[in-house]
This record gives structure tokens, C-alpha cells and sequence, in this order.
């Protein structure tokens, strides 16, 4: 009896013993890892979606209501913070204000070098030869060489971002492995980092196609317009005319010149027809996009834009004085989809921008930036939405004009800023959430107009002023502006006719230090948060303390004043 | 692989007998109650007679009933009895409290008197010490151990209360109040690890419990053990370096059937309220604050209630709870059985902050044969704690000018029409939500007395516990999301389970004066869990609430897994000399599928040593000294608190869109070190145990020295990399302490007892090691973007100093750092003549405290029973987030009632009322000494006498009043100084988070046993 229970228990320990081994190892249904992922084309265009993700939250923003790109937007000539987000608050008091504890430039920092790894993972995974791309009718070479440009052309992107805001910034080209953590980055200097960014996208523009390889996705003529613009910091203004003319000669980059699209029998301009949703992408008739973020409503895939609510104002906040009874306030403004939904107006043009056109300019009208509002009854308000409240004295069809005579200073400018004109590129709201915030119309992230832009800056560098002056008056003429000769062409009116054309759009920082005017400008047009507060030390931002603390082993260099 | 696939059904299907084996059981024994009732029919005798004790006092309520049956009666004031026996009858057993069971032979008597002897209560208690007991004079170990009768003194609704300062050692870490404390951490000895979990492993009733301890009755626990020192807690290798909680449950015993019912019923209110500002100070501060910003909808409200509105009397309410126990336990020579039921309601301070627990019990053992038993202990419980609330922090932060109504009476969604930031805190109230679970946790053992060998016992253990959770809401359009959702929800099903086989040898034999005692372990583990969750947006109406999901616009499913396997080998080896030397050698060896390929298994040993002095021939003073023992241990123990897929680096989903079709995408998201292994901790105990004077007083010192090394660290790691931190095996701790425990009667007197109970632990740790890297100077490294400092204690705040306000007569020196009066004056520590966060932030204190203490004192007198617990904290340092300016930019947010300094009030606690005084450009906090002393229970209790009891046929029946959190003496100014502190917002967003303060409770309770 004793024997047979020992033999049953010695029998029982082998029994688990027998399967020790195999249980232990971990047994993953649900996660995703790198080998699992990089296997095959499907796996790349994966990591490919979920690289433009990550690109794509420039508009999709970051908590406490930024978005990261606005590093690149405020603080500048044309636009001013208006109600801060945190990197608002920050850069309305420069200063001490602005300190490597800053958490959003911390947030911004990490972003874009979690982009730079997902890139370099990318790239490193798809030149291993025992990964073989074919599929989608094409080669393996022509896939593989394809989702590596598209990911140097992304890596690049990134060091543009990283170099414009905190100068000479780590390179690192390789994929980050739990076995060598790093704790001695040295800070390349730009010119190293502008060399890479070069060749990442002289590479990718053998292989990144015209048209892009998804809806979406960036397409040669975005890396042109990138190489464009690089030549023009590198003081190689020939090269960046033979990049700027292959985006102007390519047949399927044409200028928007006629009404098209969702709106073309409501009253409009070609100009202002690329930013009505429906009408944003090449698909739709926008022959102009070169690159086109991607958000929709109710997919998993969606981003959470933050954009139209940090540039619509706050107009349904506004209270209004009754003509007759001065101390009878009404906020008479409801949100309609018309009028753009929510609006919180983190961002704002400046008076100046605002003031920068001609009068017959369809950049300057109504239809480009929102500047009136119409009293309105519940019918044309519309989507049940209720109707305006109407302050003494006031009938429905009556006018509220903006008043943007006087600039825009905080904290005082409560009482102005709720009404204050808006660029309307973003407007949208869903009429089914018509006081939701957040933004799923597709927006143009570059268009080919910028490449006109470029070439003119590089032909006026040459000396060519008539040659600028005629490159320019293609874009200015599209929106009825007036011409121009060569004699008015200088690197302000360079700068203004960006301005009027690529408000929002461009990173306007980024062109200001690109061509050394942000310090004069933004102390000259923005009394919010430049006038006398900005010096030299703020053309950089400071490497958030993270960063240098975390390089144990080597002191990392601050920027200078910081 | 395919193994792996064939030994889970074993399993279950083993489970499925012994389920089945059990539900027999249970009919057997129901049977036998049913019988041992119909005995009591037969032809009776009387008997009568005295009990009194050592000393010749009548002993009262002592139980004296006929032998194998439950026929009995306690005795009444005199220590009288009398009471029909049947008429064969030839022994009566009396037992007491604290004394020994003593067998009497009433073979031709009518009359008896029995003298009861004292129980040696320290010595010969049997001590649960994981895979087995032990007497306590034989524990080599450091085991903490709260009794039955202790227990019983205690009224608490969660097991954590009575561990909370009553042993020595343990420190529980309340994060939040609220209806059900569920927000709480427990450390035993300190902290050893910097960002390992420092919770204890909890075995109940010999298997590992992975759910809240607030689940378990405490109605239902027999006792509580805590394993302390590595010896003892080396048999649980892996998980034993932060300790061990065994807690027991209740069983029947032979001939003692008992029906007993413990209620109470309590009300709460918070300890502490804040004094918040109305409307009228509100905008008052506005008017300094943020002149430009007040809205005309604030002067309306303003005009017409001054006052403003009162979120927290809108949203709280006086708590309630009520609690139900009945149980039965008994037994016979073959079997036994203790079942319970147990109701709690729980009606939360916050308005809809309710909780509903119905649990049953029910433990069978029965032996079959001479060496066969089996037995089950299974418990259900069903929690529902459905229902949304206003958070605290809502209702005290919302702007007091907005209207919480509509005019028709409903909450407002927008109270603030000219900000709809701010959406109506009561409408939470609103949500129809239904957060369900239930919880299945059942132990089943086969023990077999292996025959022909005495001493040698086998038992297969299986634990199988099973957790559903259904949590569904739904904002409807009568609130913010739902508003602008039009209708909206989540839903979650998450099924989790932990199973356990285990298998144990064990050889206990005395030889003469040897005493062997050898245990050998082989046991599987098994943790995993597997969650559904949906949110659905867009619902045609608020008709069906989330019943509609099928309706919504857009539904985003998702599917969460997660599992973890853990194998384990231990032998240990007790071995005791004539009760005077002791020793105790331990070896465990466990794999944990969740470490990397090269260091799956770990091995644990430990070593231990006894000595019991007093038993000695020469020890001169044994008259005074009953008790004096000697322990000294060594042994090292792991952690692995890690979670499974931690080695793996790993992409999360990024999906993009094109168009209007989904692209899925991964995102590189968790970088992995394929290396990870146990975190081990090396500790030395010393310990002393005496008794003096016959014991009444009792004690224990215990010293200890912890060495913990190869951390599982999650450390900070350059963004450059693209992530900010990887979990590596990297650094060393070490921490200290010691710990003294004594208790003593003071007075003992027949109708006068006067005992006090004391605990005092102090702890000390610090960072030995980071990464081992060198900085420029050849300085070992810490590591300022977690504030970890090698020599410093492992959590120290590391801030500016807040050195007061700038005053008017300082206005060039203030100028000179770039600020003004009023502003925040931070102390220039390297008197450089400008504030930066690179050289002006010190160490300012250690937020763990310094040293716990908890003193008991209970008087009885006659029936009445007097208990007063104080529990005190020391040496921890926190932050007063109340002293922190809130109001924010724009004077949005409400705030406590503040000092705010003006030019007329040279205020130096409270920077003026603007937003950049106290923010820019750099945050800091105020630190404050963290150290209470609070009346944590206070009970009076009484119990009736038995000669009433007696004519209504009870035999205990017992009444008390309890106040807990009655009073705390603190310098703290903050919320509440027990509480973990609360989170503050990042960057521009000005909210704190205050936490829901911990409540003062009155219970009133009512025990009877049949």
C-alpha cells in the first residue's frame, strides 16, 4: 500500500515536472512584437499606419489641450496664443517662463524621437535579408525600397521638427534594444543632422511614388517640397529651384485655379474650396495636396484633432450689450456646423495677419477668415440647433462685426477675443455632436503652393527678383490678388505673401528662423508674446531637463540662457 | 506545447470530482446534525455543579456540555450549573476561554466541581506557518499572529482594519477613502523594492488569493498570520520578500454545534471637511484674481444667491452601513463543518456611492477513513456596486457662481454657461450604470495519513478561484458626454482566474526527545484573465440605455488577455531538541513564466535557529522569567512583481484611416529586456520572545537587516531611445528595523481586567545602488528624473523650499530674482542669486514613515468591556496639496478658504491672489510633517449574564458601541495625514485632486450565539 502511494505521488511529480518546461514559456495570442509584426509586406505597411499615427498627432494634440504642433505655429507674426494651452502659457511670458521643466516641450521631445525609433525600427527591420516584401503585384525590391523611403522621408520629417525648435539634437539612426541603453548622447550638431535628413530624402524620393501609396501617406512631392525648403537652410537656393520645379512641372500637382467640389454651387472661392470637407483630398479634386492628414469619425483609426477647436473662437461665449438697455448682456451665438461647432481659440492671427490683404484677395475674405456673424433664427441655424438669442434692439439677419482694431493682448483680452476673426482652413463640426470639439474633416498638411513659395525665395536669394516676382504671382493671381514686380519683391514681402497663403499651414517658426527674421518680426507684428520680451536665446527652446538628466554618463549641454 | 494542452483538463477534471466529493460530504454532514438532534429525545438525568478557576473564582459562561453531542449549557454568575443529560451519559466537557478543556466523568454522580487550569496561552498555540502549523515554542521564524478571540474583540468590515497597527510590521497605505476602501496597499517591514509592488503574497487557507482582501468575511477568519523574516517566508520563495499574510478560516469542532448572528449598524461622516469657499468669498477672490474674467452669468448668480451653490451638500450625504452574519458551525468524530452567510450594505458618503456584498461559506472536512480525509472550503460572494457619483474633488472645485439646476429642477449639464468647459458634476447621478461581480473561491484537499508509516501525510490541494466583473454605463442625453455624444457608453466583462494544484509530503514524528518535522512541496500556479470591453457612441435614444449597443453609430470593441504560470519545488526541515534547541532549513526552487528565457527559475534558501532559554536546567530565574527565547534567521527571498510579457519588447496599436477605412497599426510601445529575473532580497532576523511573571507579560523584539538586490527597476530612461523607462534587474536597496511587542495584564482581578497591548516599528531604508554609472566626476549616479538618491531613503520629496511670501519691504531683493511682492519666495540654495531647478531643490523629507506605533488597552469590568486602540504614524513627510494655490488661471476652480496675501494683509503662508504668484516659473509644493496620533477604535461592549441567557436558551448574546476615527492629533494642515496624498494636474492645468478623506464611523452591534 505504502509503495503504491509513493509510486502514485513520484508518478504525479513527473507528470508536472513533464510540462514544466513548456508552460513557462509565454504564450502570446494577443500582443504584438516586433518579430511577430515584421515578417512580411502586411507587417511593414503596419508599422507604416501606425508611424503616420504618430506623425498625424501633430494636429491630434496632447494632453491639456495642445497640439505638438503648435511649437511651430505661435508665437510668431502672425499668430499669438489667445487662451493658453500649457505651451500657451509659457510663450506668453517668455523669460523664466520658458525653462527646461516645461512639460510640453518634455512631451514634444519624446514624440517626435518615439517617431524617429518606430522609423529607424522600420528601416532596420526591412533591410534584413531574410524579410521578403513581395505582394501587391509589385518585387520584393520595389515594396522594399518603397516602405524604407517612406520611413527615412518620416525620419527626416522629424529631425526637421527637432532641429528647428532645440537646435543640435542626438542622431541616432538605429533602433533602441532593451540590451544598450544609452546613457552618453552627444548633441550633433544641425549641419550633421540636415546631412542625414538630405540623404533620408534624397533616397526616398527615388522610390516614394506621385501619387501616394495609401491615402494619407506623404508622396514624392511632399519630399520634394521638404528638399526644397532643406537647400534653401543649407544656402543652396539652385537646388531647391530643381526640386521646387518637379513639383510645379508635375502635371498631376496643378494648382486649384476653378470652383470644384462638395460646394460648388454655394458662394466660394478655388482658394477656399481645398479646406471644405469633402473637398480636402486628391481624390475628391484637390490636385494641389501633396500630403493630406486622414481623420474620420467613429473608426478605431481616428485621431482626436484638437486643431479646429484651438483656432475657432470662442463665439458662443460672447456676451453682447442690448442697444437699448447697455447693461442687459445676452450671449446671443449658438454652435451650428456653419459657424464651425466648439471653438476654444488656444491660437489667433495676429492684427497683422489679419490686415495683410488686399481687399479683392479671396485669401482676405469671408469665406478664408471668419469675420462677422449673423444673428440667426433656429430654421437657418438648422440641425436643431436652437436660435440665437437676440440681444435688445437686434433683429435676426443682423450683423456682429469682429472688431480687430485693437491687437490682442493678454490677460486682459477676455473680452475680445471671443469674437475675434479666425482662419477658417479647419472649420468643421459634426451635425450630429454640433458642440463637440474635436475636428474629422482631412486636412491639407502641404500643398504645392508652398513650392512656388520656395522657388521664389530661392530665385530672389539668386537675385532674380522678376523671376520671384513671377513665380510668386502665380499663386497671388489664383486669388485675384494684384501682381507684383520685381522691384516689391524683398524677403518681408517673401514672408507676407506666405503669410497670406500658408497661414496655419506652413510652420511659420520654422520659416522665420530659417530665414533669421523671427526675432524682428515677431517683435514687430506680435505684441501678445513677442514685442520686448523675446531676445536671441529664445530662437531655440531648451533641451527638456529629462533629457540631460537622463545622460548619466555625460553631461549633455544646455542651450545658451537657459 | 501540446503538454501544456493536456494537463489543464487533468486539472479540471480533478477539480470536477473533488466538487462532486464535496456536495456528497455536505449531505453527510447535514445528515448527521439531523441525527445528533433526534439523540437529545431519549430518557435524561440531571446533573449539576460549580466551575471556577486556578484560583478558585466562579468562572462564568464556561460551556459544559455532554460529550460528542451539542447538549450543553454555559454557567451562570456563581459559576453554576445544571442540566439534563441523557441517561448513559458518563462524560460532560467543560471548556472556557482561555482555559483548557477538561473531560469530567459524571458516571453515578448528581453533582460535580471542576477546577479549570489556565491555558499557557503563548506557548502552546498552534501557529499556522504555510504548508502546516506549528506550535509556537518550535517557530524558529518571525510569524505576527492575531487569534480568534482577538479577532472576535475587533469589529471591522475589511481584514485590513484589524492588520492596521495591531501587528507590528505591517503598514497599510490608505490611498483614498470612500464607501469601500478599495484603493489601499499593505507593506510588511518597510520597502525593499523602489518600483516593484510592495504587497505581500496572501494565502488563504493554503492558497495563494489574488483578489481584495475586502472580499473575504471577516466574520469567517479563524486567524491571521503574517510571515515576516526570510526564514519564515522562504517557503513562498518567490513572492515571500515582502512578506506573507496567511489568513485561516473557520472550521466546526467535535462536539461544539453552534448558531450564532453578528450584526451592526453604523453611520459615517468625513474626519475632515475643508473649508471651502461660498459664493460670496469666491467672488470676493475673483475680484483680485481675475478681474477681467468674471462672466456676467456669475454676477447673475451672484446677485441673486450671494451664497452660490453648494456642490458638496448636493452631492454627499451621511453615510450608512449595515451588516448581517449568521453562522453555524459543529462536528462530529468523523466530520465537520462551519457555514456562513454574510449580507453588507454600504450606502457611501458621496450620493449613489453604494456597495451591496451577499457571501456565503461553506467549509467541510470529513474523514473517511483512519487515513483518508477530504474536505472543501468554498466561498461565493456577489458584490453590486452599481451606481455613479459626484467625485469629492467635483463637488468641491466647481464654481460655486453657476446654477446646479435648469429651472425645471433637473441637473444642469452646463451650470456655467459661459464656460462649457465645465459640465455639472451632479450630473454623474444621472448615469444609468450597473457594476456587477461575482466571485467563486473554492479549496478542495485530499489529505492521507499514509498507514504503516505514522508521522508520514500526503495532501493534494487544488485552489481554483473564478472573479466576473460586469461593469455597463451609460450617459445619457441628460449629461455632458451623452449630451455630446448623443448617448453614450462602455461596458466591460472581464473573467479572471487563479489556479492552483499542490502537493505536499509531510513527515512529523517524535523520537524520545527529537522532534522531526520535514515538509516537501511540488505545486502548479496558473493566474490569467481575459477582458471584453465596448464603448458605443451615437444611440438613437436614451430608451434602452446601453441594451442599444446594437443601435450606436460607432461601437469600439476590444480584447485584453493575460496569463501567468508559476512552478514551485520546496522541502524544509524542522527539526526540535528536548523543546529547548530548534532549527529550520528551507529551499524552494520556482519558475515564473514571465521572466526571460535565461532566468526562468530561482532558487530560495534559508536557514534558522532556536533557542528556548527558560527550558533549561540552569536558567536561574525561572520563577520570574517563563519564556525566553532566542531566534536568529537568515535566508533570501524573491520578487517577482512583474507583470506577464514584461521581457518583451512589444508595439501597441497606432490605427490610422484612410479615407473612410480603417488601417490597423503598431507602434513600437514597451521596450523589453529579455534577460529579467527575480528581484532578491537577503535578510537577517534576530529575535527575542519572553514571558514573564507566569506571562502576564508577554513579548517579542525582532530585529531585522534586508539586502535587496538585482531591483526590478523600472528606470528613466533618455527620450532619445523614444521611450522613457525600461524595467531592468538593476540596483540595491537596504533596509532595517526593529520591532518590539508587548502586552501584559495590569489588573487581574475576578470582576476587574485591565490588559494594554503595544507595538512599536521602526524602519529604515535607503538606495545603496542605482545603475553602478559613474557621472563626470567619477560620482556614483542618481537619478534626478525619478528623485532617487543612493544613501537617501528610497522615497524622499525633492522640491524647492518654499521660504514664505515676498513682503512689501522686500520689494528690491524680490526684484532681483525676478519677482514681486506677494509672489512665492524659493529659498536660493547655492546663493546664486537666481532660482533654478537644477541647483535650488533639496531632499525634504522621506514620504515613508519613520516609525508606526499602536497601543490597545481593554478594561473589563463584570460584563462591560472597555477597548480603546490608538494607532500613530511618524516621520513622514507629504505634501499639503490644501496650501496649494487652485483657483487657476481665470479664477475658475473653487478653493479652500486661504490667507491669500494683499498689500494690506502681509500674509506668509498664501502668495497673492493671481495665478503666476505661486506657479511661475517654477512649480513647487509645501511640505509638511506628516506624523498623527489617532483614536482609531473606540468600544464599549456588554455582554448579558448567563443566568439571563440561560432562560431564554442562549448562550451568548452581547451588545457594544463603536466609534472608529474618532479623533487625530496632527500638525498636518492637509486633507488627512493618513491618507497617500493625492495627484496634482500637469502643466498649464491648475487642478489638485484631493482624495476622498477617510470617514468617522459609529457602530452599533448586537452578537448572539445559540
Amino acid at each position: 500500500m505504502k509503495i503504491k502511494i509513493f509510486k502514485f505521488s513520484v508518478i504525479l511529480l513527473i507528470l508536472f515536472m513533464g510540462c514544466s518546461k513548456s508552460i513557462l514559456e509565454e504564450q502570446i495570442p494577443h500582443l504584438i512584437t516586433a518579430e511577430t509584426l515584421f515578417k512580411n509586406l502586411d507587417g511593414f505597411e503596419a508599422a507604416l499606419n501606425g508611424l503616420y499615427n504618430k506623425v498625424r498627432q501633430e494636429w491630434s494634440g496632447e494632453p491639456n489641450q495642445g497640439t505638438y504642433g503648435e511649437v511651430g505655429l505661435v508665437a510668431t507674426d502672425i499668430i499669438t496664443t489667445s487662451n493658453g494651452s500649457s505651451f500657451g502659457y509659457t510663450v506668453e511670458k517668455w523669460g523664466t517662463a520658458v525653462n527646461s521643466d516645461d512639460p510640453y516641450l518634455l512631451l514634444n521631445f519624446t514624440w517626435l524621437y518615439q517617431v524617429v525609433n518606430a522609423a529607424n525600427t522600420i528601416i532596420a527591420r526591412a533591410e534584413n535579408p531574410e524579410v521578403t516584401l513581395t505582394g501587391n503585384g509589385k518585387t520584393a525590391d520595389v515594396n522594399k525600397n518603397r516602405v524604407i523611403g517612406e520611413a527615412r522621408a518620416i525620419r527626416a520629417w522629424a529631425y526637421r521638427h527637432l532641429t528647428y525648435t532645440f537646435g543640435d539634437v542626438p542622431l541616432t539612426l538605429d533602433e533602441s534594444q532593451g540590451s544598450s541603453i544609452r546613457t552618453d548622447w552627444d548633441r550633433t550638431p544641425v549641419s550633421k543632422v540636415r546631412e542625414q535628413m538630405r540623404s533620408d530624402l534624397l533616397f526616398a524620393e527615388q522610390y516614394v511614388t506621385t501619387e501616394p501609396s495609401l491615402r494619407g501617406r506623404l508622396t514624392k512631392g511632399a519630399i520634394h517640397t521638404y528638399l526644397a525648403e532643406l537647400y534653401l537652410a543649407l544656402n543652396k537656393p539652385d537646388s531647391t529651384i530643381i526640386f521646387a520645379d518637379k513639383i510645379i512641372n508635375e502635371p498631376a500637382y496643378k494648382l486649384i485655379t476653378e470652383r470644384y467640389g462638395v460646394n460648388i454651387s454655394k458662394p466660394g472661392t478655388p482658394f477656399t474650396d481645398m479646406f471644405i470637407n469633402g473637398n480636402c483630398n486628391r481624390e475628391e479634386g484637390n490636385s494641389e495636396a501633396l500630403w493630406v492628414f486622414q481623420y474620420e469619425k467613429g473608426l478605431s483609426g481616428t485621431g482626436n484633432s484638437h486643431i479646429k477647436r484651438n483656432v475657432v473662437s470662442r463665439y458662443d461665449q460672447k456676451s453682447i450689450t442690448g442697444k437699448l438697455t447697455p447693461f442687459n448682456y445676452v450671449i446671443p451665438f449658438q454652435c451650428t456646423v456653419e459657424r464651425a461647432g466648439y471653438g476654444r481659440a488656444r491660437l489667433a492671427m495676429t492684427k497683422y495677419a489679419i490686415n495683410i490683404y488686399e481687399k479683392q484677395d479671396d485669401r482676405g475674405s469671408n469665406f478664408a477668415i471668419r469675420k462677422y456673424l449673423i444673428l440667426q433664427d433656429a430654421a437657418t441655424n438648422g440641425d436643431g440647433v436652437p436660435a440665437d438669442k437676440l440681444p435688445s434692439g437686434y433683429a435676426y439677419g443682423d450683423t456682429i462685426k469682429f472688431d480687430w482694431s485693437v491687437d490682442f493682448i493678454l490677460p486682459d483680452a477676455a473680452t475680445i477675443r471671443f469674437l475675434w476673426p479666425w482662419s477658417r482652413k479647419f472649420d468643421y463640426a459634426d451635425p450630429l455632436n454640433v458642440k463637440g470639439s474635436n475636428c474629422y474633416k482631412d486636412q491639407p498638411y502641404i500643398r504645392a503652393a508652398d513650392a512656388y513659395l520656395l522657388k521664389a525665395e530661392a530665385q530672389f536669394k539668386k537675385g532674380d527678383n522678376p523671376g520671384a516676382a513671377a513665380t510668386i504671382n502665380i499663386i497671388r493671381q489664383r486669388s485675384n490678388a494684384s501682381t507684383i514686380t520685381g522691384d516689391k519683391v524683398n524677403i518681408d514681402f517673401i514672408l507676407d505673401e506666405r503669410a497670406r497663403e500658408l497661414v496655419y499651414e506652413e510652420h511659420r517658426r520654422y520659416t522665420l528662423l530659417r530665414t533669421h527674421k523671427w526675432l524682428e518680426r515677431t517683435s514687430l507684428y506680435n505684441p501678445n508674446n513677442g514685442g520686448s520680451m523675446i531676445t536671441p536665446r529664445d530662437t531655440l527652446f531648451p533641451i527638456p531637463r529629462k533629457v540631460i538628466d537622463a545622460n548619466l554618463t555625460k553631461p549633455m549641454p544646455q542651450n545658451p540662457g537657459y | 506545447m501540446k503538454k501544456n494542452k493536456f494537463v489543464v483538463p487533468v486539472f479540471w477534471n480533478k477539480i470536477k470530482l473533488l466538487m462532486r466529493l464535496c456536495t456528497l460530504i455536505l449531505l453527510i454532514s447535514f445528515t448527521t446534525v439531523a441525527f445528533s438532534s433526534l439523540l437529545a429525545q431519549q430518557q435524561t438525568r440531571e446533573i449539576s455543579g460549580t466551575v471556577t478557576d486556578s484560583k478558585g473564582q466562579p468562572v462564568i459562561g464556561a460551556s459544559v456540555v455532554v460529550k460528542g453531542t451539542t447538549v450543553g449549557i454555559n454557567t451562570d454568575a456563581d459559576g453554576k450549573f445544571r442540566l439534563s443529560v441523557p441517561d448513559n451519559t458518563t462524560t460532560l466537557s467543560v471548556s472556557f476561554i482561555g482555559m483548557k478543556l477538561q473531560d469530567v466523568d459524571i458516571s453515578g454522580k448528581i453533582t460535580i466541581s471542576v477546577q479549570m487550569e489556565d491555558e499557557t496561552v503563548s506557548l502552546d498555540e498552534v501557529v499556522v506557518v504555510g504548508y502546516g502549523t506549528q506550535k509556537k515554542s518550535d517557530i524558529t521564524g518571525t510569524v505576527a499572529s492575531l487569534s480568534q478571540e482577538k479577532l472576535k474583540k475587533i469589529v471591522v468590515s475589511d481584514v485590513t482594519q484589524v492588520l492596521q497597527g495591531v501587528l507590528s510590521g505591517v503598514f497599510i497605505n490608505q490611498n483614498d477613502g470612500g464607501a469601500v476602501p478599495t484603493d489601499q496597499s499593505i507593506m510588511i517591514r518597510g520597502r525593499n523594492s523602489i518600483t516593484a509592488s510592495t504587497s505581500p503574497l496572501i494565502v488563504v487557507d493554503g492558497v495563494s488569493y489574488s483578489g481584495l482582501l475586502t472580499d473575504i468575511n471577516p466574520n469567517d477568519i479563524k486567524s491571521v498570520e503574517v510571515l515576516k523574516d526570510a526564514s519564515s517566508a522562504a517557503i513562498y520563495g518567490s513572492r515571500g520578500s515582502n512578506g506573507v499574510i496567511l489568513i485561516t478560516t473557520k472550521g466546526g469542532e467535535e462536539g461544539i454545534t453552534s448558531l450564532s448572528y453578528d450584526g451592526y449598524y453604523s453611520i459615517q461622516n468625513f474626519t475632515n471637511i475643508p473649508d471651502m469657499m461660498d459664493g460670496e468669498q469666491f467672488y470676493q477672490i475673483k475680484l483680485l484674481y481675475a478681474p477681467t474674467s468674471i462672466f456676467q452669468s456669475e454676477i447673475d448668480v451672484y446677485n441673486t444667491n450671494p451664497k452660490g451653490a453648494d456642490y458638496y451638500e448636493l452631492s454627499m450625504r451621511q453615510g450608512s452601513s449595515q451588516n448581517h452574519n449568521i453562522s453555524a458551525s459543529g462536528g462530529t468524530k468523523n466530520m465537520n463543518y462551519f457555514i456562513s452567510g454574510n449580507v453588507v450594505e454600504t450606502k457611501g458618503l458621496a450620493k449613489n456611492d453604494d456597495y451591496l456584498k451577499i457571501s456565503t461559506r461553506v467549509n467541510v472536512e470529513g474523514k473517511l477513513t483512519d487515513w483518508l480525509t477530504l474536505g472543501t472550503r468554498t466561498s461565493l460572494a456577489y458584490i453590486d456596486m452599481s451606481g455613479a457619483s459626484s467625485t469629492f474633488r467635483n463637488a468641491f472645485m466647481m464654481n460655486p457662481l453657476t446654477n446646479p439646476f435648469n429651472p425645471d429642477g433637473t441637473y444642469a449639464i452646463f451650470p456655467w454657461p459661459d464656460n462649457t468647459d465645465y459640465t455639472g458634476p451632479l450630473t454623474a447621478l444621472l448615469y444609468d450604470d450597473s457594476d456587477l461581480s461575482s466571485q467563486v473561491v473554492t479549496h478542495n484537499f485530499v489529505k492521507v495519513n499514509v498507514p504503516f508509516i505514522k508521522g508520514l501525510q500526503y495532501d493534494l490541494s487544488t485552489g481554483y478561484s473564478l472573479n466576473n466583473f460586469n461593469h455597463y454605463q451609460y450617459q445619457g442625453r441628460n449629461t455632458p458626454n451623452g449630451y455630446k455624444q448623443q448617448g453614450s457608453m462602455t461596458g466591460q466583462e472581464t473573467r479572471s482566474y487563479l489556479l492552483s494544484v499542490e502537493n505536499i509530503l509531510t513527515y512529523d514524528r517524535e523520537f524520545g526527545k527529537h522532534h522531526l518535522f520535514l515538509t516537501g512541496l511540488y505545486s502548479f500556479e496558473e493566474e490569467g484573465n481575459k477582458r471584453f470591453s465596448i464603448t458605443a457612441r451615437g444611440f438613437p435614444n436614451d430608451v434602452l440605455t446601453y441594451y442599444a449597443v446594437d443601435k450606436a453609430l460607432y461601437t469600439y470593441p476590444s480584447l485584453d488577455f493575460s496569463k501567468a504560470d508559476l512552478i514551485s519545488e520546496m522541502f524544509r526541515a524542522n527539526y526540535t531538541y528536548d523543546n529547548r534547541y530548534l532549527f529550520t532549513f528551507t529551499i524552494r526552487r520556482d519558475g515564473y513564466s514571465a521572466f526571460g528565457a535565461q532566468n526562468k527559475y530561482g532558487s530560495f534558501p534559508s536557514f534558522a535557529f532556536g533557542w528556548n532559554i527558560a527550558n533549561e536546567s540552569f536558567f536561574p530565574l525561572k520563577d520570574i522569567i517563563n519564556i525566553l527565547k532566542l531566534r536568529a534567521s537568515w535566508g533570501k527571498n524573491g520578487n517577482q512583481a512583474i507583470k506577464a510579457y514584461s521581457t518583451l519588447s512589444r508595439l501597441g496599436g497606432a490605427d490610422n484611416v484612410a479615407g473612410s477605412t480603417n488601417l490597423a497599426g503598431y507602434f513600437p510601445s514597451v521596450l523589453g529586456q529579455d534577460n529579467l529575473g527575480w528581484e532578491t532580497t537577503e535578510s537577517t532576523n534576530i529575535g527575542l520572545d519572553f514571558g514573564i511573571l507566569e506571562n502576564r507579560i508577554t513579548g517579542e523584539i525582532n530585529s531585522y537587516f534586508a539586502n535587496t538586490s538585482d531591483l526590478l527597476l523600472a528606470r528613466s530612461i533618455s527620450p532619445v531611445s523614444g521611450f522613457e523607462s525600461i524595467t531592468q534587474n538593476i540596483g540595491k536597496t537596504n533596509n532595517k528595523g526593529l520591532e518590539i511587542t508587548i502586552s501584559s495584564k495590569n489588573i487581574d482581578m475576578s470582576s476587574f481586567l485591565w490588559t494594554t497591548e503595544g507595538n512599536i516599528s521602526f524602519v529604515k531604508n535607503k538606495i545603496v545602488a542605482l545603475y553602478g554609472l559613474k557621472d563626470e566626476n567619477g560620482k556614483l549616479s542618481d537619478d534626478l528624473t525619478n528623485n532617487w538618491f543612493i544613501g537617501q531613503p528610497i522615497i524622499v520629496n525633492y522640491d524647492f523650499v518654499f521660504d514664505g511670501v515676498w513682503q512689501l519691504d522686500e520689494v528690491a531683493e524680490a526684484a532681483s530674482y525676478g519677482y514681486q511682492p506677494g509672489y512665492a519666495k524659493l529659498r536660493d540654495l547655492n546663493k546664486d542669486g537666481m532660482i533654478s531647478s537644477g541647483s535650488d531643490r533639496k531632499i525634504i523629507g522621506q514620504v515613508d514613515p519613520k516609525f508606526t506605533w499602536g497601543l490597545t488597552n481593554s478594561l473589563s469590568y463584570k460584563n462591560f468591556t472597555l477597548n480603546v486602540f490608538i494607532y500613530g504614524v511618524n516621520g513622514a513627510t507629504k505634501k499639503n496639496l490644501l496650501r496649494f494655490d487652485n483657483v487657476g488661471k481665470d479664477a475658475r476652480l473653487n478653493d479652500v478658504v486661504k490667507d491669500w496675501w494683499t498689500p494690506t494683509n502681509p500674509s506668509n503662508t498664501m502668495t497673492s491672489p493671481c495665478y503666476e504668484s505661486s506657479r511661475i516659473p517654477f512649480q513647487y509644493y509645501i511640505y509638511e510633517n506628516a506624523s498623527f496620533a489617532r483614536l482609531k477604535e473606540l468600544a464599549l461592549s456588554y455582554d448579558f449574564p448567563t443566568k439571563w441567557l440561560d432562560r431564554i436558551k442562549l448562550k451568548r448574546l452581547r451588545v457594544y458601541i463603536t466609534g472608529r476615527n474618532l479623533m487625530t492629533f496632527t500638525k498636518f494642515g492637509g486633507l488627512d495625514p493618513e491618507l497617500e496624498g493625492g495627484s496634482t494636474g500637469s502643466g498649464g492645468a491648475p487642478a489638485i485632486m484631493p482624495m476622498t478623506p477617510l470617514q468617522k464611523e459609529f457602530i452599533f452591534g448586537l452578537n448572539i450565539e445559540l
